[in-house]
């Protein structure tokens, strides 16, 4: 099964200041793409726009397989094709560890997890101690440790993770790389934004700093 | 050619450079000759005297309040759906000086009850549904100024004069509803018999007047924020 | 898409029954207002009874402009948002919000109101219209106040400006809501009209206001 995600002449500003311009990228199955750069420089804006939370100007990014399905980012579908991880946690604050793996699986429609399943999720990410506890009693790498837990739970083609290694400890780091591994042996595409590129298992590079930042043509007001 | 062209700020500016000092002009006359028409060639009323003066710049502010409010809708409306940048930055430029046309709207009015009702204020229909209006005015500029991010601000302020358009309808029926239930008789049956000619003249050319008026500052007001923007560009090049 | 809706509003239920503090404070708050009323009317107990329905549908609207800030305070300090606008309307996701704000919190309070009905020596054949009115007005009140929690997200300098944006709102529901409570004391016997135009309120609410909020919403997570 080959899959590939194009990203082809895209263009984003945002408040009339031009974010980046003419990027192309393409990522294949089992790809891990790095997508590193300075602060600023655009790695979360890139992220937020391959998984439709951002619009952008120009160009197109999409989604083809080799069976002929074909996604195009503005397409309503394009949701059902990635799974995010931001730079905050997607944890509801007042439940315990295994009550928002439980959310979490309503929300994608996943089949419900017995509880040896959460237990055994739970215990790769370390997290045994911590099953009944709530989230708002737990430290910032606990946090996103279980926040990576839920990624992983999910089943889709794209993987947009924002910066997953800040706050994890150095055993964290090690379920980080052993989850990376997992999705692309599972094919899938990875796209990891962070500072620490030695420590992640990647294939690809996408260095922001080198993508062109000059003006490109969007709405504006002034008269020309 | 349509009016749509005006969408492009070039065309805008070549357009304002010739509208905004014909209105001007125009909303001079129009406040020159109503003033003095009204001062001293309409009569005075038999019951108010010279009270009913105030009538030419209470009632222009009062019906024309809501007229600018109209305006914002509809720029925000257009700004809205077809993110033209104008619509929003007339909508942005009307909203301090519909505020204001209220406000004036309402002291001329105490001005006005004050003597012939006996009192500056009623919890009447049309008192209450101008305050309210003068509320939703208040909540647009702040929101305006409230968040930092200009595109954000714009979009979200939009779909606050819209929601407030759809508002004041309600409010003004709801309260009119509730007048008629707690005080049948109410102080302000405003004119027993239909205005007088000459009256209505000066009221009129008032009217015009304030529209050009608004139509001046609003034009100036986008011109402004026009080279304000390219400025920015400019320097930031 | 309809299960998305009965779980936002599920866990949304179960966090505003979990952590009471919301639920307390509107409460203490409700009770307060009332407290406070014949104070400022002298102890004059006639004219506390004759009015106390308009006290205490002011009250209520207050207390509800309460919750505006708590309406989406979880979502602000995590991705959760983010991650179900990838697959689910946003409009929904308010929609389901308003109708556990209304369940979690207008309810309780309206179940308080023969306590305070009491404190304000309403006459007990008032109490019923009183509280059907409430029961039929208190949803469009819920929709607002979902529609000032959107609102609130988009600034951080206070709630206090969405208050005073909310309030034309909620005028016609308070001027709808007191008639239909109060009219048998004027002798008039068109109690239902007021209900009905409540009802009319209502839908009205539903019709637009999720929209809104979800559109607020999106701008909001556009931006972010």
């Amino acid at each position: 099964m080959t899959m590939e995600l194009s990203i082809h002449n895209v263009s984003v500003a945002r408040q009339e200041k031009t974010i980046f311009s003419s990027l192309n990228f393409t990522a294949y199955a089992g790809d891990i793409v790095c997508v590193t750069g300075k602060n600023g420089s655009g790695k979360t804006t890139l992220l937020r726009c391959l998984c439709g939370l951002l619009p952008y100007q120009n160009g197109q990014i999409c989604l083809s397989h080799n069976t002929g399905r074909y996604v195009q980012h503005t397409d309503s579908q394009w949701g059902r094709y990635v799974s995010f991880l931001g730079s905050k946690n997607p944890l509801y604050e007042h439940y315990s560890a295994q009550e928002n793996i439980d959310i979490w699986c309503r929300y994608w429609q996943l089949p419900r997890l017995s509880s040896q399943e959460k237990e055994r999720k739970l215990d790769e990410a370390d997290l045994t101690k911590q099953r009944d506890t709530p989230i708002h009693y737990f430290s910032s790498g606990q946090k996103r440790r279980l926040s990576l837990v839920l990624v992983s739970l999910t089943y889709n083609s794209v993987y947009l993770l924002d910066e997953p290694d800040i706050m994890l400890d150095s055993c964290g780091q090690a379920y980080l790389q052993n989850l990376l591994t997992t999705l692309s042996e599972r094919h899938v595409i990875t796209f990891i934004s962070t500072h620490h590129s030695k420590s992640i298992p990647s294939n690809q590079t996408l260095n922001l700093d080198e993508v062109s930042r000059h003006h490109c043509t969007h709405v504006s007001v002034t008269p020309s | 050619m349509s009016i749509t062209i005006l969408s492009n700020p070039y065309y805008f500016m070549r357009f304002a450079s010739i509208a905004q000092p014909v209105c001007c002009v125009l909303c001079v006359c129009f406040f020159i000759t109503g003033t003095y028409i009204g001062l001293y060639n309409s009569p005075a009323d038999y019951q108010q005297g010279e009270m009913v003066r105030i009538m030419y710049v209470h009632v222009p502010a009062a019906s024309l309040s809501l007229g600018f409010y109209t305006f914002i809708a509809i720029s925000s409306l257009i700004y809205f759906f077809w993110r033209h940048k104008l619509a929003d930055l007339a909508a942005a430029s009307a909203a301090p000086i519909g505020a204001v046309v209220t406000l004036i709207a309402l002291i001329t009015g105490a001005l006005w009850g004050k003597p012939t009702w006996g009192t500056a204020w009623v919890w009447d229909a049309r008192l209450t549904s101008t305050l309210l209006l003068l509320f939703i005015y208040a909540g647009y500029i702040a929101l305006r100024h409230y968040i930092d991010h200009e595109e954000k601000a714009a979009r979200i302020a939009s779909l606050f004069a819209m929601i407030g358009f759809i508002n004041i309808p309600i409010i003004k029926f709801s309260v009119e509803w509730w007048n008629t239930l707690h005080q049948p008789a109410s102080l302000l049956r405003l004119t027993g018999p239909s205005i007088a000619t000459e009256m209505l003249i000066p009221l009129i050319l008032m009217m015009i007047g304030l529209v050009f008026f608004f139509a001046t500052v609003v034009i100036m007001s986008m011109q402004t924020e026009i080279m304000k923007q390219s400025i920015k560009r400019y320097s930031a090049l | 898409m309809l299960h998305s809706f009965f779980y936002v509003m599920w866990y949304d239920i179960r966090s505003y029954i979990t952590n009471l503090s919301t639920l307390a404070t509107v409460c203490l708050f409700y009770l307060s207002i009332i407290i406070v009323i014949p104070f400022g009317l002298d102890g004059n107990s006639t004219v506390i009874s004759q009015s106390s329905t308009g006290f205490i549908w002011i009250a209520f609207v207050l207390c509800a402009l309460l919750c505006i800030e708590k309406q989406f305070s979880q979502d602000i300090h995590t991705d959760i948002l983010d991650i179900l606008s990838l697959r689910y309307s946003l409009a929904l996701i308010c929609f389901s919000k308003a109708i556990a704000v209304w369940v979690a919190i207008l309810l309780p309070l309206i179940l308080f109101t023969p306590l305070s009905a009491i404190l304000l020596h309403l006459p007990f054949s008032q109490l019923y219209p009183l509280l059907i009115s409430l029961l039929v007005g208190s949803p469009a009140i819920a929709f607002i106040i979902t529609l000032g929690g959107a609102l609130s997200l988009t600034h951080n300098r206070g709630s206090l400006l969405v208050a005073i944006l909310c309030l034309p709102l909620c005028i016609p529901v308070l001027i709808f809501g007191v008639t239909a409570a109060s009219v048998s004391i004027y002798g008039y016997d068109n109690n239902t009209s007021g209900l009905k135009l409540l009802f009319a309120l209502d839908l009205l609410a539903v019709a637009l206001l999720p929209w809104a909020s979800g559109e607020i919403l999106r701008i909001e997570l556009e931006n972010k």
